[in-house]
């Protein structure tokens, strides 16, 4: 192959097994466009080259041996750093956790480990994956590639940027108030956050237990696909997975999209959006349009409830985990994050609790009044321009609470609701930085989703666009 | 006998061990109070019996 890093983790894989290229290729390839790419984006926290390139040649030797090869046999990865392996620190983003080493493995890593993937490094992130857009006092504030003084948006910032820069095939983010479809937007990659309950959370950092889900970003959704393959499916270190079934995803991938009733929300999601969003955004509705999907106008319930809701869960969760910390450690977080967790130790017993009641009515007046409607809904992922990192460095001070609302007004509902979302790339804003939509379905309808956005990227060129040098 | 919210508040996460930043003791105060006014709102129609279990169930069920 010419260009390794030009292609897709699954036009990569295809070619490892097919011989046309090897994984100590590809790992030869990835290693110093990573080191680039860190130089200028600060996307990584920690990169292994020794340790990569062995197993990269042990990949390949098992190969030749005529061992199966995996669905991402060689393909070189690397995680947002709070997926631990047993032995090894995770940082989390923070400065507590950066020595301590991991008791147990991930599984979400076991089951990629599995598949043949070869990770070689770890990613940069927010702070315990408590924020929306990227900033890290104590690892630096990782950048976009697109433009280095734009903000990657986060938690899984150093995904989004390393995926975006060809630094990196395909990464694990986490999800909990928007943190895989965030970077994917910023950074013009592709990212799923699944159904709470259809990927084991088992060995990754908790933040919020009730929200938390994990999943991919990478450059198509194809590659999602495959990378969900691999994780999705119930585990018995988690008791939240589900045990339904996981459907082939890979294979779904074929089927026609025409007739899927597309809804357009009436209310909310659109609210105040930004002109040139608002354009790119339209011009999907049309490739969707033309593929044979029916666009339909939905009205949607009343979703700032819900928002408030969910941020009232992830407050009080985030605050009980960290509570030994928050009164050993307080000088150890950064302001933002400590001035979020104390917010959190303020939240009453009634308040959380009422809020995790509303979850069960809030879902059935979302199936009921919009799933019954339409097969999935297309939303914007943010409703303003990429902001710089400097215009959005507020750190804990009394700008913070309105940015992060911000920031996360369109992610936070759906994580209340369980639901799973796909951000796929749709071009780019007036300034340059791209723009992605998301697509909502109902729960455990990631394969539709996979569908719709990948019939999408077959009809448009936004994913093969590479940033700058 | 009038209280100061954000003394208030700062005592309540004292006993809790954790010490508010004062700068944004005022703050926080206010921020929970719209916070919980607007969960009262939403919450006050939910029926006795809920209970967040249900979520579950509604999560499995609501699949195709």
């Amino acid at each position: 192959m010419s260009d390794l890093l030009a292609s897709s983790a699954a036009e990569l894989a295809r070619a490892i097994r097919a011989r046309k290229t090897s994984a100590a290729e590809a790992m030869q390839a990835v290693l110093p466009a990573a080191r680039k790419a860190h130089e200028k984006l600060n996307c990584f926290v920690r990169i292994d080259e020794e340790g990569a390139l062995a197993a990269a040649r042990a990949a390949d030797a098992a190969i030749a041996r005529g061992r199966a090869a995996g669905p991402l046999a060689g393909v070189p990865m690397a995680h947002k750093d709070m997926y631990y392996r047993e032995g090894e620190a995770s940082s989390c983003g923070s400065k507590i956790t950066r020595d301590r080493p991991a008791p147990a493995t991930a599984t979400a890593l076991k089951r990629l480990d599995a598949a043949g993937a070869v990770q070689f490094g770890v990613l940069n992130m927010t702070e315990f994956a408590y924020g929306p857009t990227g900033h890290n006092y104590h690892w630096g504030h990782c950048r976009n590639a697109w433009n280095p003084d734009y903000i990657t948006g986060g938690s899984s910032s150093g995904a989004g940027s390393s995926v975006a820069a060809r630094a990196n095939f395909a990464a694990l983010g986490s999800d909990t108030g928007g943190s895989i479809r965030l970077p994917a937007h910023f950074c013009g990659v592709a990212g799923i956050k699944p159904t709470y309950g259809r990927v084991s959370r088992a060995g990754a950092m908790p933040l919020s237990f009730s929200m938390d889900t994990v999943g991919p970003l990478a450059r198509t959704v194809e590659d999602c696909a495959l990378m969900l393959q691999a994780i999705a499916g119930q585990d018995p270190a988690d008791a939240t997975s589900s045990a339904l079934p996981v459907p082939d995803y890979v294979a779904g991938l074929a089927r026609p999209v025409k007739g899927l009733r597309i809804g357009i929300p009436a209310s909310y999601f659109l609210d105040a959006l930004d002109p040139g969003i608002r354009k790119l955004l339209e011009a999907s509705l049309d490739v969707l349009r033309s593929l044979g999907c029916e666009i339909l106008e939905v009205a949607i319930p009343d979703m700032d409830a819900w928002n408030r809701a969910g941020t009232a869960i992830i407050a009080a969760e985030a605050a009980a985990l960290h509570s030994n910390w928050l009164r050993e450690r307080p000088q150890d977080y950064s302001d933002q994050v400590r001035a979020r967790l104390e917010i959190g130790a303020g939240v009453t017993a009634t308040q959380y609790l009422n809020a995790l009641r509303l979850r069960d009515a809030a879902l059935k007046a979302w199936l009921a009044e919009v799933m019954s409607k339409v097969d999935a809904v297309h939303a914007p992922v943010v409703a303003f321009a990429t902001p710089t990192i400097a215009e959005t460095d507020v750190g804990g001070g009394a700008k913070m609470t309105e940015l992060l609302a911000l920031v996360t007004r369109l992610m936070r509902p759906v994580n209340f609701l369980g639901l799973p979302s796909l951000a796929v790339p749709c071009g780019f804003q007036p300034h340059g930085l791209p723009c992605g939509f998301q697509l909502i379905g109902r729960p455990f309808d990631e394969g539709l989703l996979l569908r719709l956005g990948h019939a999408y990227q077959r009809a448009t060129d936004w994913h093969t666009r590479r940033p700058p040098a | 006998m009038p209280t100061d919210p954000k003394q208030t508040y700062a005592d309540l996460l004292a006993l809790e061990g954790v010490t508010l930043d004062p700068a944004r003791a005022a703050g926080v105060g206010e921020l929970l109070r719209t916070q919980l006014e607007v969960e009262r709102k939403a919450t006050q129609a939910l029926a006795f019996e809920v209970e967040p279990a249900c979520f579950a169930a509604t999560l499995r069920d609501g699949s195709r």
